[in-house]
């Protein structure tokens, strides 16, 4: 099983001090999915972006045995309609390219194996460690899904629960005493994803309402096969 | 005639230091998640580390015939099944004789460490229910948005909606409730006045913290993160959702020096001994298996971390 193996050792660090276990703590290997009802929006840019979970590769869990095969979690996914992005050359066969190998671990000082993504890396203070997350990167990764047909995108029934659940969120602070600006700030959110822009151009237009209407993004092409 | 003090004579006549009547155990989990699952019995005897639980899905309602002599076709049932396949999990800790034998009353020896087993697996069976929260197919909350009261309705509404029945328990990581009381704080309307809303907002240690809307929430450290580290990724489910299946080592013969495990368990700890080097080693080992046994019946939880 081809994982990067990132050692805290490796980590840029003032003094060498063995990292603390309450920080890292040993955990489980992992695989990504998405379903297709899990999706996020993404207030910077206004789109829509797969979410992806984390699913436990671990023997026992699912019908996975003691050899770690995952044969049986594969197709507890795929009965639901999910993605399961594998990892290594499975991963480049499904696509995934430079992001094949996206799970790493590191080692605690009990030489036990703390599972993460690519897209974090551990900063060591004192004897203290801090994960720090590339938000964007995550976020390029679940775009780079959808665009190449990985995921299929969004659909439009699922699109329309997505902002059903704003609109709840909406009413739901605006019913709140001296919620004022968190209402807006929700409204904000509302609209962008109705309009399928940023929050920051609708928060623009709104209070500028002479200002050019924010222009829609172009939509991400579509996949063979995608849902109309 | 000099004074006998500590700084002088301490060192001949004093002990280092000494430790305390106290033996101060740091935070640990100590959540047993597993109450919370289905017990689909003992694998010991039953011919296959794979158990499989038959499921069946029964929807269909009768259909008025075009005529009341049509011969009309048999419909066909649902069937399928959940895979549950037991594996070893272990744990070894090793003692030399000197730090076994030197071990005074009230120090941390041999025994109280083995009497941590039972802790030891209650957490692996709490990662191991944590680690099926990835397999909802359903999901609410925002990536990058703390969890607040209407991701929990969203929650409960969603089983609804598929048909479950409360009781309905959650299971989160401790920033996510957390993030719910600090949520909870600006309620308004009717959920406000309602005891369990005050109640939710006392502090909390791990394990149970309380009951609110028919929903028992639990926190646990073992619930995982998700999208690439910057969520957490909490449950909730029904009762069904989870099942699992452990191996009992009673009758395993040649396990020498098997002893007691706490009433309840089925796992074994085992001690060696290794004259050569002087040191006594314990092992506790355990063969568990959980899985889903109905996605339906659970709905995962996906906010900030």
């Amino acid at each position: 099983m081809a994982v990067n193996k990132q050692k805290l050792t490796d980590v840029n660090s003032v003094e060498a001090v063995r990292p603390s276990r309450k920080d890292l703590r040993g955990n489980r290997e992992f695989r990504m999915v998405h379903y297709p009802n899990h999706w996020n929006f993404d207030d910077t840019s206004g789109e829509f972006l797969p979410g992806l979970k984390t699913f436990s590769a671990t023997p026992g869990c699912n019908g996975t045995p003691q050899n770690g095969n995952l044969s049986n979690v594969r197709s507890m996914v795929a009965d639901r309609g999910g993605v399961f992005l594998e990892i290594g050359e499975a991963g480049r066969r499904q696509g995934l390219g430079e992001y094949a190998d996206y799970v790493e671990f590191s080692i605690n000082d009990a030489n036990q194996r703390h599972f993460h993504t690519q897209w974090t890396t551990f900063d060591q203070i004192g004897n203290r460690v801090f994960p720090r997350h590339d938000e964007q990167g995550a976020k390029d990764f679940a775009r780079y899904l959808v665009e190449k047909g990985i995921v299929r995108p969004l659909h439009p029934q699922i699109k329309e629960q997505l902002i059903d659940a704003q609109r709840r969120r909406v009413n739901g602070v605006r019913n709140r005493p001296n919620r004022d600006s968190e209402a807006q700030a929700q409204q904000d959110r509302l609209d962008a994803m109705r309009q399928g822009v940023s929050v920051a151009a609708v928060k623009e237009a709104r209070e500028n309402p002479t200002s050019p209407k924010p222009a829609r993004k172009p939509r991400a092409a579509k996949s063979a096969g995608a849902v109309a | 005639m000099a004074n006998t003090t500590y700084a002088t004579d301490g060192a001949a006549l004093r002990l280092a230091e000494v430790p305390t009547a106290l033996l101060h155990l740091n935070l640990a989990d100590r959540v047993d998640l597993s109450a919370l699952c289905v017990d689909l019995g003992d694998a010991a005897g039953s011919g296959s580390s794979v158990g499989h639980v038959p499921t069946l899905t029964l929807t269909d309602n009768l259909s008025a015939t075009a005529a009341e002599d049509t011969d009309i076709a048999a419909t066909s049932i649902s069937s399928g099944q959940v895979q549950l396949t037991v594996v070893r999990y272990s744990l070894v800790r090793k003692f030399s004789d000197l730090f076994a034998g030197t071990s005074g009353p009230g120090q941390a020896g041999p025994e109280l460490i083995a009497a941590d087993a039972a802790n030891a697996i209650s957490r692996t069976r709490s990662g191991l229910v944590a680690g099926l929260f990835g397999s909802a197919s359903n999901d609410v909350g925002d990536s990058g948005v703390d969890l607040s009261v209407s991701n929990v309705y969203s929650a409960m509404y969603q089983l609804m909606n598929d048909g479950n029945s409360p009781r309905f328990a959650c299971v989160l990581a401790p920033v996510q409730l957390t993030d719910f009381m600090e949520d909870m704080r600006g309620e308004a309307g009717p959920q406000q006045w309602i005891p369990a809303s005050q109640a939710m907002l006392a502090a909390k240690g791990p394990g149970f913290s309380g009951e609110w809307n028919g929903i028992e929430f639990y926190t646990s450290p073992e619930v995982d993160t998700a999208n690439a580290g910057a969520d957490r990724q909490g449950c909730m489910f029904a009762q069904g959702a989870i099942g699992y299946r452990e191996m009992s080592l009673n009758g395993i013969p040649g396990i020498a020096g098997i002893s007691g495990i706490p009433a309840g368990l089925r796992a074994a700890i085992e001690f060696d001994r290794t004259g050569t080097a002087a040191t006594s080693a314990y092992t506790v080992h355990y063969y568990p298996a959980f899985s889903v046994l109905e996605a339906d019946r659970m709905v995962s939880i996906t906010t900030d971390a």
